[in-house]
């Protein structure tokens, strides 16, 4: 059943036993190209395509139930309600790493092209924004994503994925099929059955699938001695631990919205927390500067998304938090029993750091104290059993327990049946287990080191299901071909207990089987996969659930039930016991070590999906590499330079890691992302970034303290999309002056005080050479970006990614400034200016706070692109966009020259048509197959070629087509709401609202009209359409510092604004 | 027959009140003149002109080579990037289009001004105006993403778009004030050359000559009827030439001054852009033509004097662009304009200071040594300034194109440009363009315009003669 080369075969099945196969023909075939150039005949047209899909659409319509004939047909007769070039769209859910995202995909003719949100989710409908709509009006709902779901399409389409069932005989790896496969795992079932499974093990990867589970449970009874294990590539076996012990195992949710205060102790609720895309939208939705607005602290030692988004956010080594943690129970057990918070008057910019902590210490625990049942203290999952412990334990003094705070039950059909890894490991080395099944997760690579996994699976037989060729797989004996999410039926249990099917939106593309089909030969039940899932949902809810149920859930994608909140247990007493030193961690040059999972490629499982590895990640804006992240005085401390490899020593293992420096993380910390320096990724991740995984000792071991550091002098590239380079200390100090004119913020005093704090008078009345021409319009689109929603988190640039077929470009690329993001996120540190250019220079500025600004073309009214493209290929539409004509572009980029926000990107080369590192007479690598690759374009948006400017276009594919629906189907007219820009449906917090600024009741419009709002570069004159809303902080003013007390004189009074004033005079003419 | 000129040498350089020093020198006959100019085409070539001519034409094969892969790879071979859209290519044009300004001056402005010094180098210098504007016509016709949709910045009756191009776009005037500048200044040189071709064909000794000659020369007679026409048609193509001098450079300023970015969008460039031109251009004369004169023995017809006239303007323009440096920087403090201001700053000191530095000494601090009068009449000398002087103008292009654009408005689009080996090798690949053809019009075409520099002869070689005391040797 393997496509290779073979063009006539049946490409589409149902289950293992349709399969047939020619294991001849397979076993001799040489593949030049490890990607799919043998899957699709040469010059596969989007018109054959459609043939071919035509069929799995078919068949895919089975699967979503508009269609109750399950065969396979080509679209020689139009399928009912089924209209060619109509996107249909599909509830469903997905799930990996156990990381489950609940989804609505966009199917165009047969092909998933688009991830987003399922607004009805439960988990999401809960946390619907309630600025503008009571939650009854659905056009206005958004479920929002994070950049993991809105990239899983292009893995879908990943050429590089494994096509075929490979078999390893006397060291020789030979093609084989599935139907080899198959007698394979009957003969190991009728083997095992002989001693009840012995000598057998399954490791599978993380899942919240219960119908694998459940499977997984038929397995252990049908080999009751077999072993099961299962991986977590990122655990928190102490937060485990402690909720095993307080509540008897459960899920920790927290419900940021029913907090006013949240304190983030370490723990990145908005950033990589598994629920960050939930935290993210119930955090947004206090964020409307009112007297509803909510606080959050963060006290970290990286730079996390959450700490860029903080109103108050203190550097604190993590190997200190253990004490912040203690003084802080302290503080809170004192105010609670009635003292009053111990807070000085004097000047928090002027304290020292050991009196900013105890500052910070006693606001805090004042603002719990003051906010019982509506405040929540979440501590990293990474930290001791006694620190979770006393961050729960804080929360249930508050009485945030089951209001902010929940834990809910969990329910294991495994639990029991499986043990740890540490046990597997032992019980492979010792020879008890012989084989070994691995479903995914790539446990050579991911596996933590001190299992010796890597080592001691060598031992065993490996039968391993993956999606790649990885590392895991070339140890294996057999390796069979996995399915993408996308391609399976399967299930979910979201953490608070929602069910939630997985449809396939297409047929298998390359030759893979799930996992639950793969357990359903080997114990000799091999029910349908979709069958399977119907079980589990019919047991799930006690036995009764009828097709119209069953329908409703394909429908929508979930069925509402929920988990019960389970009792929790803490004895108030106990104390968390730590010294609460603040010292300094550089004296003995020793620093510790904070490893996460990457923002982009997280594990390292989605290593080769392109689209990640060359997002910017939210902090560093750092491409294509991990690296050693540390505080400017860390560096000079520790000897290491931008642009070296360090190295990192602790416990006798050392790795080397190019360092990148970063105002604001705390001295002395230094934080490394894992799941980079793959070696079997596939075209894309082979050789990306370095890997750390050698500090990987067991699952819990993220902090590593008293590591050594050292700079080596040898070099090393990055990439980056923000500062391509090392900037001087004139341009530094420039930046910081300028960076409160972009990006505007203030304290929420300060614009209680003065609402219209953000806007700059113009001493100049400011006049424009043009007339705008009157035209009749009907709608003048426009957009509002909420600074003080926006939290960085980088999902609405591969929503826009995805949505306007843009490129990537490869490391090389991106070093040269030549990154496609029609989207981008420029992050701007603010600091002290007068106490920076003092005392250590704006290379380590004092007192430094984040700030993120999404920027994509902002159609100007008075576009300065247009007026000077020679062959007016970049023109303004009556409705205000600042189009461009892509045919008529002959690439003077004269228009990216005299665009003041540099949001025009140029096709220096044939991005589209390859991408990797190297473009022409550099270009020695195998060019990477595009055929599957091109799959998902969006077949609404025009693919450039190479040679033509783009830009952001307002996704006016999305505009056109509200505008035909709006006369094919309603009353002509577009309302708002009706169109959404990709930028704006990905946006977890609704930060980007997208409308007709004609409709004086449109959001946008409101927003526009909204004192914060404020344009860019106003003083140019050139009144973009795309208007900010300024960022507001709300910081204690005991927490207050210098220059944020002094904003509202970013628009008044200090003489760097006058400069900006002035600035109108010459440049707006 | 003239017999060839005597070496008798006369420091044509000094000016003595009431008299006017000799334009040359050397006590020249018509025929002499005719014989030293004809004989640098017709004798063989020396083999410094054979050495040279490899040089140059290996580069100008390896230009058009790389200008075949630029259009197959895309312009990213080059370095340019985000922001940096504009680089070296547009560097390079505008720097070509500098250097084409001078023999257009020299042929119609002092012409119009009755310079007369100018015979002996107009010739030369038109020729060079010619070549650079060739190579400037080149880049930005590459520059493009879509080289060959470039023909869509003319205005042409388009039947599939019925459009035309964009007029507002500077670089749709840049179209027309470059190509009327090259047109006109090609008709400007070849006309001019016609009594010369025809000498060249009068002396020709083989058949293929006199036909080549014979044709280029369109029948010229040298009747009266003919001088008389032509010197009408030369007096209006010159008025027609002069504010094209002006204009070109003035409209190529304006691809920079229209547009809004902080150190581009600045009144002053059109006077400062020309004079920088003119700068450039008589630099590159001074440059090409002090080796052309020791080579073929052209020191009595480009004396001294020529040169250290030459060396005068370069002082006066290097000077005037010293002082539109020095006004850009007052203009940045004075309007009070920050991100003005910036700009400025970070071209003297930011991380492009090298560049800033090495325009500043080669344009402002090294013509300055002109006002020295041993400087300014030292062939070798001069060679070298003039050389620096175009490094200097190449960068004050390199400085306003790239140190601007690499930080504008938004410090997050900030970047740094490195050129590539493209870059590079394109540059030194127009140079072999440049100087190809300036070696084929050395050895096919009148380097000097004889029939000018004859008209103009007469009265000093009178003067000459009677400075020399002897009346005798009188040719007239």
């Amino acid at each position: 059943m393997s496509s290779n080369g073979n063009q006539n075969r049946v490409r589409y099945f149902r289950s293992l036993a349709q399969l047939e196969n020619t294991t001849e023909f397979e076993e001799h075939l040489h593949r030049e190209f490890p990607v799919a150039a043998s899957e699709f005949p040469e010059g596969v047209s989007r018109r054959r395509w459609m043939k071919l899909m035509g069929a799995s659409l078919a068949f895919g319509g089975a699967a979503g139930c508009r269609y109750q004939v399950e065969q396979i047909a080509a679209f020689v007769v139009r399928p009912e309600n089924h209209v060619a070039g109509v996107p249909n769209y599909f509830a469903t859910n997905f799930e990996w790493a156990g990381r489950v995202m609940h989804l609505l995909a966009t199917n165009m003719d047969g092909r998933p092209i688009k991830l987003d949100g399922n607004p009805q989710h439960p988990m999401y409908a809960s946390s619907e924004q309630k600025d503008f709509h009571d939650g009854k009006d659905a056009k206005f709902a958004s479920a929002g994503t994070d950049v993991f779901a809105q990239a899983a399409v292009l893995s879908l389409y990943d050429p590089d994925r494994l096509d075929r069932v490979i078999r390893k005989q006397e060291g020789r790896s030979v093609d084989s099929s599935w139907a080899a496969a198959e007698s394979m795992l009957n003969e190991l079932r009728t083997e095992l059955l002989k001693d009840e499974g012995k000598g057998f093990a399954v490791l599978f990867d993380a899942t919240r699938s219960p119908s694998l589970r459940r499977k997984l449970k038929e397995l252990s009874a049908t080999f009751p001695q077999a072993t099961i294990s299962e991986l977590k590539s990122v655990a928190y076996p102490n937060q485990e631990k402690v909720l095993e012990s307080v509540a008897g195992g459960g899920e920790l949710v927290h419900q940021l919205d029913a907090a006013k205060i949240i304190v983030a102790l370490d723990a990145d609720l908005l950033g990589s927390d598994e629920h960050a895309v939930l935290y993210t939208r119930q955090f947004g939705m206090n964020r409307t500067p009112n007297s509803q607005m909510n606080r959050l602290y963060c006290v970290e030692s990286q730079y996390s998304v959450t700490g860029g988004s903080a109103d108050v956010r203190l550097a604190l080594n993590s190997s200190k938090l253990p004490g912040f943690v203690s003084a802080l129970e302290a503080a809170v057990d004192a105010q609670l029993g009635g003292a009053s918070a111990d807070i000085a008057d004097s000047d928090y910019s002027d304290l020292s750091y050991e009196a900013k902590v105890a500052r910070v210490v006693q606001v805090i625990a004042r603002d719990l104290v003051a906010n019982q049942g509506a405040s929540l203290v979440a501590v990293g999952p990474h930290h001791s059993e006694e620190v979770q412990l006393a961050g729960l334990r804080l929360n249930a003094k508050l009485g945030n327990i089951g209001k902010s705070v929940k834990v809910f039950q969990k329910s294991d059909p495994l639990a029991g049946s499986s043990v740890g890894l540490a046990e597997l490991a032992a019980r492979i080395s010792s020879g008890n287990v012989k084989r070994i099944l691995v479903l995914g997760g790539n446990p050579v690579f991911c596996g933590p080191t001190e299992f010796r996994l890597s080592e001691t699976l060598k031992s065993a037989e490996i039968i391993y299901l993956t999606d790649y060729e990885d590392e895991t797989a070339a140890i294996s004996s057999w390796v069979l071909p996995a399915t993408h999410p996308l391609e399976t039926w399967g299930d979910v249990l979201s953490a608070t207990g929602v069910y939630g099917v997985c449809q396939p939106q297409i047929e298998p593309l390359l030759n893979g089987h799930s996992a639950l089909e793969v357990l359903g030969v080997l114990i000799g039940r091999p029910v349908p996969a979709m069958q399977f899932v119907r079980e589990t949902v019919t047991e799930l809810s006690s036995g009764m659930f009828t097709d119209n149920q069953w329908k409703q859930l394909l429908h929508d994608g979930f069925v509402t039930m929920e988990a019960s909140l389970a009792a929790v247990n803490i004895d108030a007493s106990q104390k968390l016991e730590a010294e609460a030193g603040f010292g300094d961690l550089l004296k003995d040059r020793k620093a510790e070590v904070l490893l996460l999972p990457s923002p982009s490629v997280y594990d390292g499982r989605l290593a080769n999906n392109a689209w990640l590895q060359e997002l910017p990640q939210p902090v560093t804006k750092l491409t294509w590499d991990n690296a050693l992240i540390v505080s400017p005085r860390t560096a000079k401390a520790l000897d290491l330079k931008q642009g070296e490899l360090a190295r990192v020593n602790h416990d006798a293992v050392g790795v080397d890691l190019p360092v990148f420096i970063v105002p604001g993380v705390a001295d002395g910390s230094a934080i490394a992302h894992i799941g980079y320096g793959r070696t079997a990724a596939g075209s894309v991740g082979n050789g990306v970034g370095h890997s750390v995984q050698a500090l990987r000792r067991n699952p819990g071991s993220w902090l590593l303290t008293g590591a050594e550091i050292r700079g080596t002098t040898r070099p090393y590239k990055l990439s980056t999309t923000q500062d391509h380079f090392a900037i001087d200390e004139l341009g530094l100090s420039e930046i910081a002056k300028r960076a409160p004119t972009l990006v505007r913020e203030g304290t929420l005093e300060s614009y209680q005080s003065d609402p219209k704090f953000a806007h700059v008078e113009m001493h100049h009345k400011i006049e424009s050479l043009w007339k705008n021409p009157a035209v009749n319009i009907d709608y003048a689109w426009g957009m509002t970006i909420d600074l003080n929603k926006c939290t960085g988190c980088n999902a609405c640039v591969i929503a826009c990614q995805a949505e306007n077929n843009i490129a990537v470009v490869g490391k090389e690329q991106v070093a040269r400034g030549r990154e496609m993001h029609w989207l981008r996120i420029d992050r701007y540190f603010h600091c002290d200016p007068d106490r920076s250019r003092r005392e250590s220079g704006f290379a380590d500025p004092v007192d430094v706070t984040i700030v993120h600004q999404p920027l994509m073309c902002v159609h100007c009214e008075n576009a300065p692109c247009e007026q000077v493209c020679p062959v007016a290929a970049t023109v303004h539409t009556e409705e205000g966009i600042n189009a461009m004509a892509y045919n008529r572009c002959v690439g003077t980029r004269y228009c990216a020259n005299n665009c003041p926000y540099k949001v025009r990107r140029f096709n220096y080369l044939n991005y589209n048509t390859k991408y990797g590192y190297h473009y022409g007479w550099q270009d020695y690598r195998e060019s990477v197959n595009t055929k599957l690759q091109s799959l998902v374009l969006n077949p609404e948006v025009t693919v450039r070629g190479r040679g033509v400017m783009e830009k952001c276009t307002y996704c006016i594919q999305r505009v056109q087509n509200g505008k035909i629906k709006a006369r094919a189907e309603g009353d002509g007219r577009v309302h708002d709401g009706d169109i959404k820009s990709a930028c704006q449906e990905a946006c977890p917090t609704q930060a980007i609202v997208f409308g007709d600024l004609n409709d004086r009741a449109s959001r946008v419009s409101q927003l526009q009209a909204d004192p914060r709002s404020y344009s860019m570069l106003e003083e140019l004159n050139v009144k973009p359409r795309t208007k900010y809303l300024a960022r507001i902080r709300n910081v204690p003013k005991e927490l207050t510092m210098n220059y944020q007390r002094n904003t509202l004189s970013h628009g008044h009074g200090a003489h760097g604004d006058h400069d900006m004033e002035h600035a109108t005079t010459s440049a707006a003419h | 027959m003239a017999s060839i000129a005597t070496s008798f040498e006369i420091d044509n350089t000094i000016e003595i009140p009431g008299r006017r020093a000799p334009l040359v020198t050397g006590n020249q006959t018509l025929g002499s003149v005719t014989e030293m100019v004809s004989s640098v085409a017709e004798r063989p070539q020396p083999k410094i002109w054979y050495i040279a001519f490899a040089i140059s034409f290996s580069m100008m094969v390896m230009f058009f080579s790389l200008i075949a892969y630029l259009i197959y790879m895309g312009v990213g071979i080059w370095g340019n990037m985000s922001p940096v859209f504009w680089a070296w290519p547009i560097v390079n044009f505008v720097f070509w289009v500098g250097i084409a300004h001078a023999g257009t001056l020299i042929s119609a402005v002092l012409f119009l001004f009755r310079q007369n010094w100018r015979t002996s180098i107009n010739r030369a210098a038109e020729a060079m105006t010619i070549f650079a504007v060739v190579c400037a016509g080149i880049f930005p016709g590459i520059h493009v993403g879509r080289a060959w949709l470039a023909f869509w910045l003319t205005p042409y009756p388009s039947l599939n778009l019925w459009m035309w191009p964009q007029f507002r776009s500077p670089l749709l005037w840049d179209v027309f004030a470059v190509s009327t500048y090259a047109s006109v200044s090609l008709m400007f040189w070849y006309m001019g050359m016609i009594p010369d071709l025809a000498t060249y064909r009068d002396r020709s000794k083989t058949k293929l000559r006199r036909l080549i000659y014979g044709i280029l020369c369109l029948g010229w007679t040298g009747s009266t009827r003919h001088w008389m026409r032509y010197e009408k048609a030369y007096t209006i193509l010159a008025a027609l030439a002069t504010p094209l001098v002006l204009s070109v450079h003035t409209v190529v300023s304006f691809d920079f001054a229209v547009s809004q970015l902080p150190g581009w969008h600045t009144t002053i460039f059109p006077p400062y852009f020309v004079a920088g031109a003119i700068f450039s251009g008589f630099a590159m004369v001074i440059t090409l033509l002090v080796p052309v004169r020791k080579i073929y023995g052209l020191e009595h017809l480009i004396t001294m004097r020529h040169l250290e006239n030459m060396n005068k303007i370069i002082l006066v323009t290097g000077s005037l662009v010293g002082l539109a440096y020095a006004t850009e920087f007052f203009m940045a403090w004075y309007s009070f304009n920050g991100f003005e201001s910036y700009t400025f700053i970070n071209r003297a000191f930011g991380p492009y200071w090298w560049a800033y530095w090495i325009m500043v000494s080669c344009n402002v601090i090294c013509p300055q040594l002109f006002w020295f009068k041993k400087l300014r009449t030292s062939p070798v000398l001069m060679v070298i300034i003039s050389i620096f002087v175009n490094i200097g103008m190449w960068f004050e292009r390199f400085v306003i194109t790239v140190t601007s654009l690499s930080r504008d408005f938004l410090p997050s689009s900030w970047g740094y440009f490195r050129p590539t080996i493209f870059d590079m090798l394109m540059l030194a690949g127009s140079f072999g363009l440049f100087m190809t053809l300036f070696l084929l019009f050395c050895r096919f075409l009148p380097t000097i315009a004889m029939a000018e520099v004859k008209g103009v002869m007469s009265a000093h070689a009178h003067a000459e003669a009677h400075l020399a005391g002897d009346h005798g040797q009188h040719h007239h």
